[in-house]
């Protein structure tokens, strides 16, 4: 009989209930809340139910040693991990977006790159505020891509920099992307005038296939020979959009925008919301993380739609640009692009800003893979 | 002593690593957007000289026949199940050039974006109001409604539910 209680008692202690606290309580309903995000509100659903389901598994309390846990090695988890530690599914998801881009509109308008190139001024916002803060330069780094609104560069960078703390980077930029027209909306609003948001730009011309060809072979050499430490980001985004274009290669580019993408994403949001056991994420450093993020997303947004009305003092009345479309700089294709067409759209709904914004929306892919490798260079 | 106390001593509020990192993002990004500003030239030169040379013309959506006519463009569009040839004029094409308070009616509705018909909500013969929804088209998961301009008659309409457009393509002609 004695023995019978002993093992129901060991039985129980091995239970999740046994180890539950009220921090992994909080993160279960963290997970259970970013699930209720996409679905009710559809918001990036593609990414938040799988980071939120798996927020919930990493949360379940367990018996250390047992090889169940995302940190214990040799477990499951711990393998399909392997990719986000090691920083090689974000390479692969750049692979996807690349072979899923239009870059017609940015080679149709190529001065609009430079407004993808201002946009990123919000990573460095951060880093600076995030070294006052006490964080590391690496850490600081780290925590400032959040402003790439890039999620797998923040991975790939943070797993270089910061790697105790890319669960919480990982979350942090997924949710600010989901946030995205939330959060720029009213700063565009702020910063334009009822005048400058009336601007209708100039049709872009139509690109040859040519032209589409030529264009990811030299951006590939100009920006990996610029930053070599950008190469797995830039190579893999360039070498897709070179499948996409080059019309021979049809097959190979379907399975990496289709299969191919969607198989990491499923592995990437899993194990990155695994990752965020409570001990390990609700930390003071997380609610500064968080913070610093949202201060990087505000900055980069100021800075696309500021330098697209400097660059409007320098240009022809013919070529001037509608500041609106400053805020895609930030990247999170194709969601800022979208909200550019949105809010131009409440002012004029005539005006059509979805194919200018594309320029430096896709411009802030390339942009934040390029600091992604100068931070790097840096700081790794 | 590793990176990490180096940048600590020598940059201690990061100005040093932000100035020099945008700087590098803005030149690799002006030397991408002056490279390719170049090469978009030579190609867009070497089609035309390439079109000279063998008599043909080549797609463009400046008007084909005039090349020098800067007020003109030559639309395809489908009438009757057959491709014809029209020209018309700048206003009435290029609505994102038109002047806000021009009075020309454009009457030739063309596809502002690029993406799938979702919807044709008139029909040839329909009247229409200015600022109607004519057609939705969807481009990036985005439902875009293209409305009328002026009011009208709805005389042609070259797409249908499902069809692909891109920026240009002509939707349908009020007149």
């Amino acid at each position: 009989m004695d023995t019978i209680i002993e093992s129901l008692v060991q039985f129980l202690q091995y239970t999740g209930f046994a180890s539950m606290t009220f921090k992994h309580l909080v993160m279960i309903c963290i997970g259970i809340a970013f699930i209720t995000m996409a679905i009710k509100k559809d918001w990036e659903p593609l990414l938040l139910v799988p980071i939120g389901f798996g927020i919930i598994i990493g949360n379940i309390p367990f018996t250390a040693g047992l090889q169940i846990g995302i940190y214990e090695e040799g477990s499951v988890m711990n393998i399909l991990y392997q990719g986000v530690q090691h920083g090689w599914y974000p390479p692969l998801i750049f692979l996807g977006i690349g072979a899923m881009i239009d870059f017609s509109s940015l080679i149709s308008q190529p001065r609009l790159l430079l407004i993808g190139a201002a946009a990123q001024i919000g990573i460095f916002g951060a880093y600076i505020v995030a070294l006052h803060l006490g964080f590391t330069p690496a850490e600081s780094g780290a925590i400032g891509i959040i402003g790439g609104a890039d999620g797998p560069t923040a991975i790939f960078l943070s797993s270089k920099l910061a790697p105790h703390m890319m669960g919480a980077i990982a979350v942090s930029a997924y949710s600010y992307m989901a946030l995205v027209p939330i959060i720029q909306r009213p700063i565009m609003l702020l910063m334009t005038t009822k005048k400058e948001r009336l601007i209708r730009m100039k049709n872009p011309r139509k690109v040859s296939q040519r032209e589409k060809i030529i264009f990811p072979i030299v951006g590939f050499i100009i920006t990996a020979l610029i930053v070599p430490s950008g190469m797995p980001l830039l190579g893999m985004l360039f070498f897709g959009n070179l499948l996409k274009e080059s019309g021979v290669t049809k097959r190979l580019a379907e399975t990496a925008r289709g299969p191919l993408i969607d198989v990491v994403t499923i592995l990437i949001g899993l194990t990155v919301g695994c990752s965020t056991q409570a001990d390990v994420f609700l930390t003071g450093d997380s609610i500064k993380i968080f913070l610093l993020g949202l201060l990087s997303f505000i900055v980069a947004t100021i800075g696309g739609i500021g330098f697209a009305k400097i660059m409007n003092l320098f240009c022809k009345k013919e070529n001037r640009i509608n500041p609106l479309i400053g805020n895609a700089g930030v990247s999170a294709v194709p969601d800022a692009a979208r909200v550019s067409q949105n809010v131009g759209r409440e002012s004029d709904p005539h005006n059509h800003l979805l194919p200018h914004a594309m320029a430096p929306n896709v411009a802030g892919v390339i942009g934040s893979a390029v600091v992604a490798g100068i931070l790097l260079s840096f700081l790794g | 002593m590793n990176i990490t106390t180096i940048l600590q001593i020598s940059d201690p509020h990061g100005i040093i690593i932000t100035v020099v990192s945008v700087l590098v993002v803005f030149v690799c990004l002006a030397i991408l957007h002056i490279s390719y500003g170049l090469i978009g030239k030579i190609i867009c030169w070497y089609a035309e000289w390439s079109a000279k040379k063998d008599g043909t013309t080549i797609p463009t959506t400046k008007g084909q026949n005039s090349p020098h006519d800067e007020e003109s463009y030559m639309i395809t569009i489908r009438r009757k199940g057959k491709n014809e040839t029209i020209k018309a004029h700048k206003s009435a094409i290029m609505m994102q050039d038109r002047p806000k308070k021009e009075t020309a009616i454009s009457n030739h509705i063309v596809s502002p974006l690029y993406g799938n018909i979702l919807a044709v909500n008139v029909k040839i013969g329909d009247k229409v109001k200015a600022g109607q929804t004519v057609a939705v088209l969807e481009a990036m998961k985005m439902e875009n409604e293209i409305l009328a301009e002026a009011e009208g008659t709805v005389t042609v309409i070259s797409v249908q539910k499902d069809d692909h457009v891109v920026l240009g393509d002509h939707i349908l002609t009020i007149e």
